[in-house]
């Protein structure tokens, strides 16, 4: 019979897992590996960051979206418009990114959730391909095809050099709506979006209103878009309309399905992926590029439809088994201690 | 005292068919009522429109005197009215606790900000749990808590599926073919139960089922349907003795 496996590895296991993780994110990342490499792990985790967007909207909301260009897109100007022309600090400009595309993730999925399925996935696709023409269209505002100069930001920190300080912010942002996803996707919320995507009858049933869940989930799932972009846009120090395009929507969505799809873990895996792959795969053949994006997507759906991280969980799960980690190995051995100290009770 | 549920000539139609042409009856208050009929005789599109999944054309139904004719099919289980569904409607991704936690779906009411804020960092919204491992040891089920609820049998899923109904805190259980796809044996098995529960939860129960003898003798009233008409309303002895209920289910002798 099919138990659900709730792995409770013992607090030691926790604590050299949480040890390498750090040192690998807060030393290894950061300072010892080459310069130009830091500032491309902080692309990575912008990406992770607008990856954990679609989990939510595609993984869990069930809705196809191909516009999440759009929002990054959003993100991306907002702080380029506020710092080139208002002259705002950088980082006050990312919870106004984030609020921006949430409220444009609202006011789109308002209308968009009613479309199901396909005339869903066209109608975010057509967003992407509107955007970077309406970026070129009001110029006096965006720059237009030239884009703006956003510049990177300084490294306050004497220690930390501009592309390492900005990974630190990254990663800082990262950590956080990592920790906000995790909360969403757990417990009765969670319950309720698997019951909204999977069985509409059920749902409405249960009491579940789904317009008004798909619209808060299209909107958290811009949020993440826009300060994806937002970080972006300080990263490169530089926005313009062709880097937020179809393809850049293709290739998160493709980076999403490789991570896995309900996978908030997997998405450092996704955007490592898109990051690093294709440059990989252009070194070898100028049009291997695009080909290893098509094929990944196809291996993925075919060979692993949970992707990379739903096989880390997986193997995670049953590594636990194996080891005894597990609640109901725990809850045994609990109970065999209490059978074992009433026996040598003294009669 | 009104009765609880009150139905006044409902009618429904299928782009030309009549499903159900004027059905009126009540439940009253704390009875077990059971709505039988042959096959296509609308007592599943009786059944939905109560529970509001299918638009009623005409008429009207009214819950503990409030009008829900209109009302759609997600307000229905926060005025005390859950239902089961024919072909269980159970996620076999989730763990049986989970299943029968999403029933209390309306009660939690989870949303973005309470489970991001939630209770600091003790975790986001509470869960009834221990509300629901006490329901499903009481339904016999406590073995299965932490099991996928993808692969048991069909029976097992039933009673799930009734832990689910009853974590909302119904006042009124509506049960569709509950006896559907059960043994001999799990059908009594599963009358005691709707017994039991009627009488632990205090609960006014509705039931369509195909099985007549369960039915008959959990029943304190019944309604017989065919072709979309009520044919006969009363109490089960009643019911069998009608000549009509008869011609029904034999076939008449014309």
């Amino acid at each position: 019979m099919n138990v659900v496996i709730k792995p409770r590895p013992p607090l030691a296991a926790r604590v050299i897992f949480a040890a390498v993780l750090a040192v690998l994110f807060l030393y290894v990342i950061p300072f010892a590996i080459p310069n130009y490499l830091v500032s491309q792990l902080a692309t990575v985790l912008v990406f992770a960051i607008a990856i954990i967007g679609i989990n939510l909207v595609t993984g869990y909301g069930g809705a196809i979206t191909l516009g999440h260009a759009a929002f990054v897109a959003l993100g991306s100007y907002t702080t380029a418009i506020l710092v080139v022309s208002y002259g705002w600090n950088p980082y006050a400009t990312i919870p106004v990114a984030a609020g921006l595309s949430w409220l444009a993730g609202w006011c789109l999925g308002f209308p968009a959730l009613r479309l199901q399925g396909l005339y869903l996935a066209m109608g975010t696709l057509v967003l992407s391909i509107t955007v970077p023409a309406l970026l070129k269209r009001f110029d006096g505002f965006t720059g237009g095809v030239q884009g703006l100069n956003v510049g990177n930001p300084e490294s306050p920190v004497k220690w930390l050099d501009d592309s390492q300080w900005i990974y630190f912010v990254c990663l800082a942002v990262a950590a956080i709506l990592y920790f906000v996803a995790a909360r969403i996707l757990s417990g009765p919320l969670r319950r309720a979006m698997v019951t909204a995507r999977d069985n509409h009858l059920v749902a409405a049933v249960l009491g579940v209103d789904r317009a008004p869940l798909a619209t808060a989930t299209f909107a958290m799932s811009s949020l993440y878009a826009g300060v994806a972009g937002s970080l972006y846009a300080m990263i490169v120090g530089f926005v313009s309309p062709d880097t937020f395009n179809v393809m850049l929507s293709l290739s998160l969505f493709v980076g999403a399905v490789v991570g896995g799809i309900t996978s908030i873990g997997g998405a450092i895996v996704g955007a490592m992926f898109i990051q690093f792959v294709p440059t990989w795969a252009s070194d070898i053949d100028v049009s291997l590029g695009g080909l290893v994006f098509g094929v990944a997507l196809i291996v993925t759906l075919v060979i692993l439809p949970s992707g990379i991280g739903g096989l880390v969980g997986r193997l995670y799960d049953r590594a636990c088994v194996r080891l005894g980690w597990t609640e109901a190995a725990q809850d045994e051995r609990d109970e065999r201690q209490t059978a074992g100290s009433i026996q040598n009770e003294p009669a | 005292m009104t009765a609880l549920l009150s139905v006044r000539d409902v009618e429904i139609d299928f782009g030309g068919i009549r499903a159900l042409q004027g059905i009126s009856f009540d439940v009253q208050r704390g009875e077990i009522c059971g709505l039988i009929g042959p096959n296509g005789a609308g007592k599943t599109s009786l059944f939905n429109a109560i529970s509001r999944v299918y638009p009623v054309d005409r008429g009207s139904i009214h819950f503990d005197g409030r009008d829900i004719t209109a009302l759609p099919a997600n307000r229905i289980i926060a005025l005390g009215i859950a239902r089961t569904l024919q072909n269980v409607g159970l996620f076999s991704t989730l763990s049986v606790k989970d299943n029968v936690l999403l029933g209390a779906h309306h009660r939690v009411r989870p949303g973005f900000i309470k489970a991001i804020l939630g209770r600091g960092l003790a975790g986001t919204v509470a869960d009834p749990e221990a509300e629901a491992c006490a329901l499903l040891h009481d339904l016999g089920l406590g073995e299965v808590r932490d099991h996928l609820a993808g692969g048991l049998p069909f029976g097992t899923l039933k009673r799930i599926e009734l832990a689910r109904a009853l974590i909302s805190h119904p006042r009124f259980l509506m049960l569709d073919e509950p006896a559907n796809g059960l043994s001999h044996g799990e059908v009594d098995e599963l009358a005691d139960v709707i017994l039991q529960v009627r009488k632990r939860y205090d609960l006014t129960v509705l039931i369509v089922e195909h099985h007549m003898r369960m039915l008959m003798r959990i029943s304190d009233h019944v309604v017989v349907l065919e072709n979309g008409l009520k044919i006969a309303d009363g109490a089960p002895a009643e019911v069998k003795a009608d000549a009509k209920v008869a011609a029904a289910y034999l076939g008449s002798a014309a």
